[in-house]
């Protein structure tokens, strides 16, 4: 049985920088991604492949994306596995893919910063994932 | 028999059944973890429940939950069987690349033609039907792995030959649930699995299951 609880990176004011990022790409796109998510949480880890998921290497080692082409726009929401048996995943960082290449630029060093974050403080940094 | 393989159903407000139990074990039946897993989901139902005020975000989450619930499902239930996508388009006398589009929530244009010829190529039953959101929204909080790729007839429990001839049960699922919550979606345990008739008894608290298959 796969149960994964996802979780939204919570900044250091509070903000849900995650519904925050969805709310900003619109009501289809942030319905697209919560379908994605309501599935992958009863999907062995295994199959989370593309279309809808991919893992990421180079600067963003140790993230995967879910994919999502809405209105013709590569959007992409950055997010980890946490380590141990609970099967926790931290979506950290939403962005648009064009051209190969994430915007912002600094996608990775920010995903990566948030993900020691929510690594670090989890109680402070994580809030569940609801949608 | 633990309750998980026995199966059950959830409630909505009327106590009415509209949700199987027994595909939710990690919902609600892991001792350790029961209370905090419940409450999480019913977080998440009664969060996503408010989020369906905006009419247009209510829109789309029927879209999508379609879109991409359809393109899970052909993939997992492909994968299930371990089929290529070559192999599928040969059972369903298309073409490798449709298969591909199928398989990806972008596509969004199945028709009911299509749908109908892969439930018999998966050999697994179709639903088509319109739906309350709080159902919408209840299926969605608790997908299972096994309602995204379903076992084909041959596998279903009925067919397996189990005994279900005449069991009854009953029992105070207050016991089993978490807090009350304004949906009150409510899990109950029962024996027996479809087709069995469910009679609600003096109230939404108990319930009798009378499971009335044969086994083949």
């Amino acid at each position: 049985m796969y149960s994964f609880t996802f979780y939204d990176y919570i900044e250091d004011d509070g903000t849900n920088a995650i519904t925050a990022w969805l709310d900003a790409r619109g009501p289809k796109a942030k319905a697209r991604f919560n379908a994605i998510i309501a599935r992958l949480r009863a999907t062995p880890k295994g199959q989370w492949t593309r279309p809808c998921v991919d893992t990421l290497d180079g600067e963003c080692t140790g993230l995967f994306e879910i994919r999502a082409k809405v209105k013709g726009v590569q959007l992409r929401l950055l997010g980890f596995h946490h380590e141990g048996p609970d099967k926790e995943v931290t979506l950290v960082f939403g962005a648009v893919e064009k051209s190969n290449r994430f915007v912002p630029l600094s996608t990775c060093q920010q995903a990566q910063r948030r993900k020691q974050n929510a690594m670090d403080a989890p109680r402070r940094h994580r809030r569940l994932h609801v949608g | 028999m633990p309750p998980a393989d026995i199966g059950g159903y959830m409630l909505d407000r009327q106590g009415e059944v509209f949700g199987r139990l027994g595909e939710l074990p990690e919902c609600w039946l892991i001792p350790d973890r029961k209370a905090m897993v419940a409450t999480n989901i019913e977080n998440r139902a009664i969060e996503t429940f408010k989020s369906l005020e905006n009419t247009e975000y209510r829109r789309e989450f029927v879209n999508e939950h379609i879109n991409v619930g359809l393109a899970f499902q052909i993939r997992l239930l492909r994968e299930s069987k371990k089929w290529t996508q070559e192999e599928l388009a040969r059972r369903t006398g298309k073409a490798q690349e449709t298969i591909s589009e199928w398989e990806n929530p972008d596509y969004g244009r199945y028709s009911l033609s299509t749908l109908k010829k892969l439930a018999a190529a998966f050999d697994v039953a179709l639903l088509v039907e319109f739906v309350s959101f709080s159902e919408l929204v209840n299926r969605t909080v608790c997908l299972t792995q096994e309602r995204l790729a379903p076992p084909s007839y041959d596998n279903d429990l009925i067919v397996q030959g189990i005994n279900y001839s005449f069991l009854t049960a009953t029992m105070n699922i207050d016991n089993v649930t978490s807090p009350p919550n304004p949906y009150n979606i409510r899990p109950i345990v029962a024996f027996g699995s479809e087709p069995a008739l469910w009679s609600r008894v003096s109230d939404a608290n108990v319930l009798t299951a009378v499971a009335t298959s044969q086994p083949r």
